[in-house]
């Protein structure tokens, strides 16, 4: 097996078009891993934060010890408007907590109004959402909105008891941070811990995408690549942060809807091979009529079913994706089925599950792989279009096609002369070029490489 | 004389297909002892491989074994679980397919293969299983088998793919080994090669060989005994010797006169004119009345039985007398 290895590393290594593939394949793979680094996004930070970690760097320079006394306090100002709150109304939410459960485990009147009483006075200080309290009381007769009302109260209750949790945390550490302030070596890595911590729950509430091109000016018509902007600004946008963090939409997009889609199909056509009968009928019948179905105009309509969005995209080409596995795996296990060598293996006694893992598999998953492979790359192309038409990824995602879609208007350039604004097609236009050609040429080179028939 | 290792009686397998019931094999009954090289020779779709299909219990799935019995050392295994017969094929009865570019799989090496069958059948570990691959490979013939073991069936030449799939169908030391046209599709001179092969390797492992071809020639170099058939029945069935110096069917006559002979000029060649009758459709009385020359009235109407012509030499035709005559006249116009 090593010896194989070997000898197909080597024919790959000989093959100049695999080479070039493998190699923007890993291109592609590496911008995609550095993502942030090449293209950091750009999390707004709060001035207060912002504050803090200067006077942190200052602090760890100057060992200055009156800017103890500025940071202590900065800490407890933040820690009271961030997390007080929460750790100040934790008994009552637990109380609440209580109640519910209560009301769950024993559903009557009694601990009905238990629950509610709990749960207004927290309402009217603002600690929880009026609406749970209304959706509850409002459909007291339907159970079953009734009872959604509850889940979503119950979710409610563990989201603010989880922050009060997380709220004890930071009050220890600040504590600890006040016991500390005699002396700059004990303060500083004790306060540093906190701030780490401060900022990362900061980042986390903020739910911030990085995937979402950060708007960098409110200008409609684009802007050529300056320095700041190397790849210019689209819809004011700026494209290279899009064609950076769009690598790793394009290996999103393509991996989980192939692998996904192959497997599907690879289930769907074995079974129908390997039973036969009615049930490849009713199954190859299936996939015809997916197949007779324009796989454009069923994905729009199943996007605009589901509600567009890059993951109901994806479900659209997975549903109208896996009929060409299905049927490719069909036809060699039926080939395979009838290929000498299973005969001859089941003339020298092999057991036919053995015969199917050991001899029919590997003689017809390999195109099947080989194919998906060269897919990964045409799904990018597919979801694109869909972007283009306006039904994939949301506004700003960081998406090659929704870069193009951004340059609609502006492909014939402006007044002031054709492909003016040529950067907005080049960049992401040569991005998921030169991505659909690594992966069609890798696959091409996996061809050469492992399918049986073309061997020699 | 000791009992026979197997034993085919009266044998009738049919496919159903859409067009109706094909009875491809409709009474087939021969026997073979340890040590012994059977032949079973016929035109194509005479239903030759049917009955090595039928013996080791490989039939498509639309055929069937309507009737008859497979006695295997004394045990009938035409209705034994699926099951224990896999534990006799490979085993105790191997089989060797005509077509060595396919009879392998393209994805394993030959050694993997062998190496298969061996642990399957020998429970030997991979490292012992693995010498005994290549000392059966020397044993086959093939040259430098340390090497070859560790190669793809593409890497090998045909010849030396059919010596490989007949090292892999010994691997376990069975002692009856089918093998149905082996040589068909490898040319003259490698076709010697290999049936010198498989009369070497039958004279030390002492096995059974059903040797399956269309071709009479290679039958009087291999065998002891023939069973010729035709339209899914025996014809002729008996000592090798016996049917070449008297043979008692005009089939076999017809195929011994279609034989090329080197000292004949080549427009003497005879062929049997016509073809083999579609198994959908075979004549009501002889299989052969359409195409015999000494075909009467009667042969088309009634089956001839298979008799014992002379001690354990049958033939299945009602003039044989008149045969016998031909034969002579022929002969003594060669002489
Ligand atoms: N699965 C099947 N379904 C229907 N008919 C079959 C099937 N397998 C074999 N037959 C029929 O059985 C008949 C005998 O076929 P068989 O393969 O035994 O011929 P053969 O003597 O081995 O010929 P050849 O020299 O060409 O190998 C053929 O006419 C064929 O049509
Ligand atoms: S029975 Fe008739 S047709 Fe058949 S072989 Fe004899 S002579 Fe020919
Ligand atoms: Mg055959």
């Amino acid at each position: 097996m090593n010896e194989e290895y070997k000898r197909a590393l080597r024919k790959f290594y000989k093959n100049p078009s695999a080479m070039f593939g493998l190699i923007l394949l890993i291109f592609f793979i590496l911008i995609a891993s550095f993502a942030p680094l090449l293209a950091p996004p750009q999390i707004p930070i709060d001035p207060e934060i912002e504050n803090m970690e200067s006077m942190i760097n200052q602090l760890s320079e100057t060992k200055d010890t009156s800017l103890i006394d500025d940071l202590t306090s900065s800490f407890s100002d933040y820690y009271d408007f961030t997390y007080g709150f929460y750790l100040d109304y934790a008994d009552d939410v637990k109380k609440l907590e209580k109640a519910l459960k209560n009301y769950q485990a024993n559903k009557n009147e009694e601990n009905l109004k238990k629950l509610i009483d709990e749960l207004t006075p927290l309402t009217e200080d603002y600690v929880l959402d009026t609406s749970y309290l209304e959706n509850i009381q409002n459909n007291l007769n339907d159970t079953k909105k009734f009872n959604s009302a509850l889940k979503d109260l119950e979710n409610g209750v563990k989201a603010f008891l989880s922050k009060a949790t997380n709220a004890e945390k930071m009050k220890k550490e600040l504590d600890e941070i006040n016991s500390k302030n005699s002396s700059v070596d004990e303060f500083l890595p004790a306060a540093k811990k906190y701030f780490k911590d401060l900022k990362s729950n900061y980042i986390k509430d903020l739910h911030y995408d990085p995937y979402l091109m950060p708007i960098v000016t409110y200008e409609n018509t684009p802007q050529p690549p300056s320095k700041e902007h190397p790849f210019g600004i689209s819809n004011g946008r700026d494209i290279y942060y899009g064609v950076v963090w769009g690598t790793r939409t394009g290996f999103k997009i393509g991996l989980i809807v192939v692998i996904t889609a192959t497997i599907i199909g690879l289930f769907i056509g074995s079974i129908s091979a390997y039973f036969g009968g009615w049930v490849d009928e009713v199954l190859m019948r299936i996939t015809d009529i997916f197949m007779s179905i324009p796989f454009m105009l069923s994905a729009m309509v199943l996007t605009t079913v589901l509600g567009t969005g890059l993951d109901k995209v994806m479900i659209a080409m997975i549903v109208f994706g896996w009929m060409g596995s299905a049927r490719l795996i069909r036809g060699n296990i039926l080939q395979a089925k009838n290929d000498q060598y299973v005969l001859a293996a089941k003339a020298l006694g092999v057991k036919d599950s053995k015969i199917i893992v050991k001899h029919i598999l590997p003689n017809t998953i390999f195109p099947v792989l080989i194919q998906a492979s060269m897919r990964i790359g045409s799904m990018v192309i597919t979801a694109a279009v869909l972007s283009f038409l306006g039904v994939g990824a949301p506004q700003g995602y960081a998406d090659w096609g929704s870069i193009l879609n951004y340059a609609r208007n502006w492909i014939l350039g402006g007044t002031g002369g054709a492909f003016e604004y040529w950067y907005t097609i080049v960049y992401p236009g040569t991005a998921m070029v030169l991505f659909v050609l690594a992966w069609n040429l890798v696959g091409d080179a996996l061809r050469d490489i492992f399918d049986p028939k073309l061997r020699g | 004389m000791k009992d026979p290792i197997l034993k085919v009686n009266n044998l009738h397998t049919y496919f159903n297909t859409e067009d109706g019931e094909v009875r491809a094999v409709r009474g087939v009954s021969f026997e073979v002892h340890e040590g012994e090289t059977l032949a079973i020779v016929g035109e194509s779709g005479s239903g030759k491989s049917v009955t090595s299909l039928s013996i080791m219990r490989l039939l498509d799935e639309n055929g069937r074994i309507a009737e008859g019995e497979i006695l295997y050392k004394g045990r009938d295994i035409s209705k034994i679980p699926e099951d224990d017969m896999r534990h006799i094929r490979g085993k105790e009865i191997a089989m060797i397919f005509q077509e060595p570019m396919t009879a392998l799989n393209p994805v394993f090496t030959v050694g993997d293969q062998i190496i298969e069958m061996i642990m399957l059948h020998m429970g030997m570990d991979a490292k012992a299983a693995r010498q005994r691959a290549i000392e059966l490979l020397r044993k086959v013939g093939i040259p430098e088998p340390e090497k070859r073991v560790d190669q793809y069936p593409h890497e090998l030449s045909g010849g030396m793919r059919q010596r490989a799939m007949i090292a892999m169908a010994l691997s376990c030391n069975p002692k009856v080994l089918i093998a149905d046209e082996p040589t068909t599709a490898l040319d003259v001179t490698i076709q010697a090669q290999i049936l010198e092969l498989m009369k070497e390797l039958q004279k030390e492992y002492g096995m059974a060989i059903i040797f399956i071809t269309h071709d009479l020639g290679v039958v009087a170099e291999m065998s002891d005994k023939a069973a010729v058939m035709y339209a899914g029945k025996v014809v002729e069935y008996g000592d090798i010797v016996s049917i070449f110096k008297r043979p008692k069917n005009p089939y076999t006559w017809g195929l011994m006169q279609s034989i090329p002979k080197l000292n004949e000029e080549v427009e003497r060649l005879m062929s049997i004119p016509g073809t083999v009758p579609n198994p959908r459709k075979f004549p009501k009385g002889c299989g052969f009345s359409n195409r015999c020359f000494l075909a009467k009235e009667k042969c088309k109407d009634e089956m001839p039985e298979l008799i014992e012509v002379e001690p354990g030499h049958y033939s299945r035709c009602f003039y044989i007398d008149e045969l016998v005559k031909e034969v002579e006249k022929s002969r003594v116009g060669e002489k």
